[in-house]
């Protein structure tokens, strides 16, 4: 499942360069396969198990003790399939890709491959290896089909992963040695389950003279890895310019898959490695969840660039993921891992729908540099595309009914039980939401019809005629809709899929 | 006789050097010397693997170790230099009336190479040291028409001179305080001296012949000449300088602290299974100076120096010659450990930076050949004239900053892990953000090659990237590079047994 791409990846670098669509149709045979396993793994998935399911071990770098060790639990599943899921409909949102066809394939397979293996493996050296192994075709991806100020965008976005990811080495070597024992006689190990059970409490080590807890250290390098993929505050401000200058299909990954590496790293390695250091750091996190849901959603709403809006309102919604996971009740942990997987539909949802606006007017101004409105009155023009539109914007700002509100409302149940004040002012944050995103929906869809395109010379001019979607983008479309309209109705399967590993992994904290 | 026999490879290149002085005046055939040349460089390749196995005693009284850091690094010198020759074959920036000149010089340094390598006394260090040095001057002014060129040369030999004076210094002092010459003598004169009554002057004879030996590694504050001598040189001599006398040095330098000014803990309850247990400090420095202190300090010097100063470079070769700097810090990073995995992890890392460093260059050589300039400019858009080029810099560059799943991340891995072992937190986060430092500039040149169309007209026709022997090559030391990041094993193993025997 996780290494299938890569056979793509050989596939289409051994086309000739001029067969465009034979590629294309190779990349979506190598993410459909994938796709496939993954519906047969969730049924055959066993929601009662709390522990690993589908290991895999074999053995890799003997002196080392590095295993290829795979193996997925009730909160990796739900990832795995979102990574196969989004994967598969990017594609379709690709297909029109005119540069270099054969590179973007091959990048975009690559980072297929990084994404499952980061969700699956459970060697620490591993998953290393797979994190980082995405980055790569990130940078290109961004970098070489990519708007205006595309390069500045791959870089920055590079330069900060790359930072937290190397702390997050020293962190993960830390580990590795102290996982010897504290007589330090035993076979160190990266294996991410007996990592999980040891007491980190006893050591300590010594920075600059100073003599620091170990595990409190080694929680903090850790997490400013994961921070920055998620984005924490002050960590997020790679990630407007990447999703700015990303093509459509690339910002869909980038909102719909890898900001879950982050909150998932937190999960998997902070909050089930280091449960003491968490318990003594989860009030940071709540304060520091509560300042993204806030702080993302003022952005929100000073934007006048609409992916840019998109991007921010990507900020706050993983702020609740934060939150949830912060205050540490089952509740709001179930809504922080339901609310990672909802985000990843919507925000796919919208990223696309941008897309489409996006080809058809070449601007995304929801105000234009010059004062006028960008678009308006869409929804006379092209009532099918509103209406995609609003089932998106809905499902964000977690109406009942669509996905968002159901994680969300957990996650508030959740905290509200330990920090009320704090979960008060969080609330703020859906009013905000809904205040951003109800206002973009008044300035883009209704009133007067004033939508503007920009021509071949650059100059924008007002539109003459919207055409709805085509088929290919319904085929991104609807699928993404209907989840969100089904998790929202009948949330009761993808909870089902994680209450036991949640349950087990709490059992630390009580 | 034993004795002989031990050096015979050395015997061989320098006969080969000959050899191929005196018949080039004859025989102008370019595959004839490169072919006699390159003959010597395999024997001498077999004689060293043969000669494994009669490891372990000193040759010509105390003159020449001969134990397994001696024949890695002699290896590693043979192998490099054979590299180099490869590279030279199609370069331009040979000239072809003066190719078995370059052969010979080539040939002569190996052996100072070679014996830099296993050096035990100081007259031989010194030796050793200054027959690299030599030589190193002549092949950087090769191209003795051109300016730069010679400006490198002259460059280099100023600060040579100057290093090599102080290092004999330092040498001088070291033999007054102690009455030794060789480094075992030293390490038995430890055994037997109460540290406490030395005089303060043998601390400054270790600080000055450390301050010779960072010379030859590019180690701060002895770094200056870097720059300006790879940029000046022919590429394929940059490429060389860049990798070869550097593992030379950190040969010296580990066997210079290691055996002179260690006690050895094995057998003590300290190194119990020291190559295997990382945290362990396999040797105790000797007397009242910390030694590997004083690495420490000089590594965050170095690779600071290193990573800044490459960050406003647009020639290639210059960003090059920086992050070869930059390499040295991170290298010294493991001596720094004091233990056996630290000295593992710098002899893998030395293989893995020799690959990645000379595919770079070769790359860069290309570049100059054809377009005349190694400038950012000039690699600008290379993806769409030459992509398989392209694709191979791109992996040698992100090899370079230590990215998996190429070999330069494994090398990392293993020094971050030595250092680590030994609970050198602060040092480690300064290495991890120096890592990042670098991929600034390293992506300068991928962002140049890849996303950046192309600036300079091209040359029609026939050019030096299309040599069929030169897409061999290039794609030969890629593929190491990937192959060492996904299974290491072998390599490391063997590395590690070697070094087992040394600190034994």
């Amino acid at each position: 499942m996780t290494f299938f791409p890569l056979f793509g990846v050989l596939a289409i670098a051994l086309t000739p360069k001029a067969k465009e669509s034979m590629i294309k149709w190779i990349a979506l045979a190598s993410v459909t396969v994938p796709l496939l396993l993954t519906v047969q793994v969730m049924s055959a998935f066993d929601r009662l198990n709390p522990g690993m399911q589908f290991e895999e071990k074999a053995s890799w770098i003997q002196s080392l003790n590095v295993n290829y060790h795979l193996g997925i639990d009730g909160i990796s599943v739900l990832l795995v399939i979102l990574t196969a899921l989004i994967s598969f409909l990017a594609i379709f949102a690709s297909w029109n890709v005119k540069k270099m066809v054969k590179g973007y394939f091959m990048m975009y397979l690559l980072l297929h491959v990084g994404m499952m293996g980061v969700f699956c493996s459970l060697d620490f050296f591993l998953f290393y290896v797979f994190w980082e192994v995405m980055l790569l075709p990130m940078y290109f991806l961004v970098g070489i089909w990519g708007g205006e100020k595309k390069e500045y965008a791959a870089i920055k976005f590079f330069l900060y992963t790359l930072l937290g990811s190397v702390l997050m080495l020293v962190g993960i070597i830390a580990l590795y040695m102290y996982s010897r024992g504290p007589d330090g006689m035993g076979v160190p190990t990266f294996n991410m389950v007996s990592l999980m059970g040891m007491d980190w409490t006893q050591y300590t080590i010594n920075i600059f003279g100073h003599e620091l807890p170990f595990d409190k250290t080694v929680w903090w390098l850790l997490f400013v890895g994961f921070a920055v993929k998620v984005p924490v505050f002050p960590f997020h401000t790679w990630l407007p310019w990447a999703h700015v200058q990303a093509p459509t299909a690339v910002s869909v990954i980038l909102a719909g898959v890898l900001l879950k590496m982050g909150t998932y790293g937190l999960i998997r390695v902070n909050f089930m490695m280091l449960p003491e250091a968490t318990k003594a750091f989860s009030y940071v996190l709540v304060i520091l969840g509560i300042v993204n849901i806030l702080y993302g959603a003022f952005c929100a709403m000073a934007q006048k660039d609409l992916k840019k809006l998109v991007a921010y309102s990507s900020v706050s919604h993983m702020g609740y993921c934060i939150l949830g996971m912060a205050v540490l009740t089952p509740d709001a942990m179930a809504g922080a891992v339901l609310q990672m997987f909802n985000h990843g539909l919507s925000a796919a949802m919208m990223f696309m729908l941008v897309g489409v606006l996006y080809d058809r007017l070449h601007h995304r101004y929801i105000v234009t540099p010059d004062g006028r409105l960008g678009f308006g009155g869409i929804a006379q023009k092209a009532p099918l595309i509103t209406a995609a539109w609003t089932v998106a914007i809905f499902a964000s700002l977690g109406l009942p009914g669509l996905n968002g509100f159901i994680s969300e409302a957990l996650v508030f149940i959740g905290a509200f039980q330990v920090y009320k004040t704090e979960t008060v002012i969080a609330t703020l944050g859906v009013v905000l939401g809904a205040a951003y995103l109800l206002w973009m929906a008044q300035r883009v869809f209704l009133g007067p019809d004033t939508t503007l395109e920009k021509d071949s010379t650059g100059t924008l001019v007002p539109c003459e005629k919207l055409e709805e979607p085509t088929l290919r983008e319904w085929i991104v479309i609807v699928p993404l809709g209907a989840l969100c309209l089904f998790i929202g109705l009948y949330p009761q399967p993808m909870l089902d899929f994680i209450r036991e590993t949640i349950g087990k992994m709490l059992e630390v904290y009580q | 006789m034993r004795s002989l026999l031990g050096v015979s490879p050395v015997l061989i290149l320098t006969f080969g050097s000959l050899f191929v002085l005196t018949a080039g005046l004859w025989v102008k055939n370019k595959g004839f010397q490169f072919w006699t040349s390159f003959l010597s460089l395999i024997v001498a390749f077999g004689l060293f693997l043969g000669l494994m196995d009669h490891e372990g005693q000193d040759l010509f009284s105390g003159m020449l170790s001969h134990d397994p850091i001696a024949s890695f690094f002699g290896l590693f010198s043979v192998a490099a230099t054979a590299l180099i020759f490869v590279f030279s074959w199609s370069s331009k920036e040979v000239l072809a009336s003066r190719r078995s000149e370059f052969y010979s010089l080539l040939l002569a340094m190996a052996t100072g190479l070679v014996f830099m390598g296993s050096a035990n006394h100081f007259l031989m260090i010194y030796l050793a040291v200054e027959t690299v040095s030599i030589l190193s001057y002549c092949l950087a002014g090769f191209h003795r028409e051109k300016g730069k060129s010679v400006e490198a040369s002259l460059k280099y030999v100023v600060y040579g001179s100057m290093a090599s004076a102080i290092m004999i210094f330092g040498m001088s002092l070291l033999f007054g305080v102690t009455g030794q010459f060789t480094l075992t003598g030293m390490r038995e004169f430890f055994a037997t001296t109460e540290a406490t009554g030395l005089p303060v002057m043998m601390w400054v004879g270790v600080l000055l012949t450390f301050a010779g030996l960072a010379y030859k590694v590019s180690a701060a504050p002895m770094h200056m000449w870097t720059p300006d001598v790879y940029e000046g040189s022919p590429t394929p001599v940059s490429a060389f300088l860049s990798v070869a006398p550097k593992a030379a040095g950190l040969a010296l330098l580990i066997r210079f602290f290691v055996v002179g000014f260690s006690q050895s803990l094995a057998g003590t309850d300290l190194a119990i299974a020291s190559i295997d247990n990382p945290t362990a400090l396999a040797f105790h420095p000797n007397g009242a100076f910390n030694w590997p202190h004083l690495l420490m300090i000089s590594s965050i010097f170095t690779m600071f120096m290193g990573n800044l100063a490459a960050l406003g470079q647009t020639s290639v070769k210059r960003i090059l010659a920086y992050s070869s700097i930059a390499h040295a810090g991170y290298m010294l990073m493991g001596l720094t450990a004091a233990n056996g995995a630290g000295i593992a992890a710098i002899m893998y890392y030395v293989v893995v930076y020799c690959l990645m460093n000379v595919g770079a260059f070769w790359v860069a050589a290309k570049v100059n050949d054809t377009l005349g300039g190694d400038d950012l400019e000039h690699f600008r858009g290379l993806i769409q004239r030459r992509p398989l080029y392209a694709i191979c810099m791109a992996i040698f560059l992100f090899s370079l900053v230590g990215l998996p799943p190429m070999a330069g991340f494994i090398g990392k891995y293993y020094l971050f892990q030595a250092i680590l072992g030994r609970e050198l937190y602060a040092l480690a986060l300064i290495a991890a953000v120096n890592s990042v430092i670098s991929l600034w500039y390293y992506m300068k040149i991928a962002k140049a090659m890849i996303l950046e169309e192309p600036q300079l007209p091209f040359p029609s026709g026939s050019t030096p990237f299309e040599s069929k022997s030169s897409k061999v090559f290039i794609v030969l030391l890629a593929v190491p590079n990937i192959v060492l990041g996904l299974y290491w094993e072998p390599l490391m193993n063997a590395v590690r047994d070697m070094v087992a025997l040394f600190i034994g």
